[in-house]
């Protein structure tokens, strides 16, 4: 939890001196005359300082200090953002039939301990119901992929 | 005479066949979330508003307006039958109302639930209706210096009525500004903070980054929990209420109505906090105090009505000021931006069939919901039960369909499981969203009213203390932010937080 929270301030604090940077670079001007990174500039001199304090806060804090929330149960949204990362590399490769399929399949396959062939069909059938609302119906155009999958 | 006018013409738009059902749509789905603890309004709005697009700009704004309220009539049936509250606002209604359904009184707690919230819910969009006008006439009286002192009070109450950490909620905030800052400077025409990447040229899309922050990040949560939601087993029966129940809960109705009204008024506030303030009076006024939390029918009454007459209130600001009071309000705001109307004092005049469509059709919508909720109580019931693993692959899907047809881009995908990743972690180290959101849609216009009055003034900060508006929103800013920070108001904050925890 410490560590966690000293890594997201840091983040904070990293963010916050990339924007200061670019707002210095594309002007900040002046109270007569604002320029474009103005409020961007003010913006992140607030966050850095914040960020700066709420690190402070979290250093100070005991090592043994019980955490507010648990790990425990990580493992299924770690998967998920993995399938879902993958899911955009590959959607425009393999298309949104192929691609959704198989993040459904992801999906379902860890969620459910149903059999394996179970989750495959309902995976099937629900990625070309949404096709044929979106595609057909709605006439929404999605990546048909190197192996040209449609109906 | 122009007043009977203008509801004419708003019932006229809103009774036309498309917007009834996009009003039955909104409803539904609004209940259907309400009971399905997990997704909220905000991520079922954002989730739903690529979908808009495809719709009239009027349709789609009751529909949205119909989540809202719908949730809040939802919510309470988890709360009263599974102990756990749909919604935030339906939290207080926990504590009475699973008690009435553990003592066989589910049916007459259901019951209430729905009639206050139905009355509530009209007394409230009468009371928009007769504060619409008067307020936009007042409004067309605000320069870029009201405006500007206007959203900055908005975004420290709601920072202020944060239930974590403050100096968190500030920074939230601030990132939220700087998020909206991406993009091209609507002023000189700058490019700003794109890094050289084309996509973010236009700036980073609202929807991928609520969607991610409310869709994605609440399923993360959710998947997380692995206890087994148990359905209180109880035969729902005598879904109207004794005459005596409605002699115990009559005045906890009026009273929450007024209450709740109010509260959603104000910028920062919100049906959350006007179920808690509304339950907390109704104890304190009661003469038997210590029967709150036993199973007493004003104890699901009075938070049941304020959160309906709150959703209500809060459209106030959005219409007539064209300043989103909450998160919820902020989707709604960017639902409009999206048909390319924006709200404040001009949408009255510009789009009267909007204004006053989006009103009327609140009628309709909580005459729906009555409907909805009493005889089809049952269904609902059933729709708890289904298990989250089996939904929240349909919804990420849903989510991935309606981010990638904005632009037909993979980009807004990455945007979005981005932001999913960022507000999951964020809630991890306990920072709040609805700050990030509401500073990110205020951003652009918090941005051009303050250059334009420095413009105006020659660079003296002293228009926004000069000007009275201005001043008097700048003032409760600021009496806000030092109480707040100097720990004057700490004890009762926390105090108010321990018992939300509760």
């Amino acid at each position: 939890m410490k560590r966690l929270n000293q890594a997201t301030s840091l983040s904070l604090i990293g963010l916050s001196i990339l924007i200061i940077t670019s707002s210095l670079k594309i002007g900040v001007g002046n109270l007569q005359a604002p320029g474009p990174g103005f409020l961007g500039f003010l913006a992140s001199i607030l966050l850095l300082v914040l960020s700066f304090v709420i690190f402070i806060q979290d250093s100070k804090r005991g090592v043994g200090e019980k955490a507010s929330f648990g790990w425990e149960n990580l493992s299924k949204p770690s998967i998920i953002i993995v399938a879902l990362c993958s899911y955009a590399l590959i959607f425009d490769t393999l298309g949104f039939l192929l691609s959704s399929f198989i993040l459904m399949t992801i999906m379902l396959l860890i969620s459910s301990p149903k059999k394996w062939y179970y989750h495959i069909f309902v995976a099937f059938i629900i990625v070309n119901v949404s096709y044929l609302v979106l595609c057909k119906l709605l006439r929404v155009v999605f990546p048909v992929g190197i192996f040209r999958i449609q109906w | 005479m122009e007043f009977y006018q203008s509801i004419l013409l708003g019932f006229q738009a809103s009774l036309q066949p498309i917007n009834l059902l996009f009003c039955f749509i909104g409803v539904f789905i609004g209940t259907l979330v309400g009971v399905l603890p997990g997704l909220g309004p905000t991520g079922t709005m954002a989730i739903l508003l690529p979908i808009t697009f495809y719709a009239p700009p009027l349709s789609s704004i009751i529909m949205l307006a119909g989540i809202y309220y719908g949730s809040q009539y939802g919510g309470s049936t988890t709360s009263i039958l599974v102990n756990i509250p749909g919604e935030p606002s339906s939290i207080v209604t926990c504590l009475d109302g699973h008690q009435m359904a553990r003592q066989g009184r589910a049916g007459p707690a259901l019951g209430i639930s729905a009639f206050g919230s139905f009355i509530a819910g009209t007394i409230g969009v009468f009371g928009l209706m007769m504060l619409a006008q008067p307020l936009v006439r007042f409004a067309l009286r605000f320069g870029p210096p009201e405006y500007f002192s206007l959203m900055i009070m908005g975004l420290i109450i709601l920072i202020y009525l944060t239930q974590k950490s403050l100096i968190k909620a500030i920074s939230m905030g601030a990132l939220g500004l700087i998020l909206s800052f991406v993009g091209m400077d609507i002023i000189s025409g700058k490019i700003r903070y794109t890094y050289d990447i084309d996509e973010l040229l236009d700036g980073i899309g609202i929807v991928p980054v609520v969607m991610g922050f409310f869709g994605i990040a609440e399923i993360f949560e959710n998947l997380e929990f692995k206890g087994i939601r148990t359905l209180y087993q109880t035969h729902i029966k005598g879904l109207l209420p004794t005459l005596k129940d409605w002699a115990d809960s009559i005045w906890a109705i009026i009273r929450g109505t007024v209450i709740g009204f109010f509260l959603g008024l104000l910028p920062g506030g919100g049906a959350p906090i006007a179920s808690f303030v509304s339950y907390a009076i109704e104890k304190r006024i009661s003469k038997h105090p210590e029967r709150f939390g036993t199973g007493v029918i004003e104890g699901v009454a009075s938070p049941e009505s304020a959160n309906n007459a709150a959703s209500s209130g809060a459209f106030v600001p959005l219409l007539t000021l064209g300043i989103p009071s909450n998160v919820v309000m902020a989707m709604l705001f960017a639902g409009l931006l999206i048909h390319n109307i924006t709200p404040g004092p001009l949408l009255l005049k510009n789009h009267p069939d909007i204004f006053w469509g989006v009103i009327t059709s609140m009628y309709i919508g909580n005459v729906m919901l009555l409907v909805l909720n009493l005889p089809l109580i049952g269904l609902w019931v059933q729709i708890t039960k289904v298990p989250f693993r089996l939904m929240f692959p349909i919804i990420i899907l849903i989510c991935i369909v309606g981010v990638y047809t904005l632009k037909n881009s993979v980009f807004d995908i990455w945007i979005m499981i981005i932001f999913g990743v960022i507000g999951y972690v964020m809630k991890k180290c306990q920072y709040e969203p609805a700050p990030l959101v509401l500073a990110y849609v205020l951003g652009p216009m918090l941005e051009k009213s303050m250059r334009q009055s420095l413009i105006i003034s020659n660079g003296s900060f002293k228009i926004f203390f000069v000007r009275p508006i201005s001043a008097i929103c700048l003032g409760i800013a600021a009496f806000l932010l030092i109480t707040a920070i100097t720990g004057i108001s700490k004890k009762k904050r926390l105090e108010v937080v321990k018992e939300l925890q509760e």
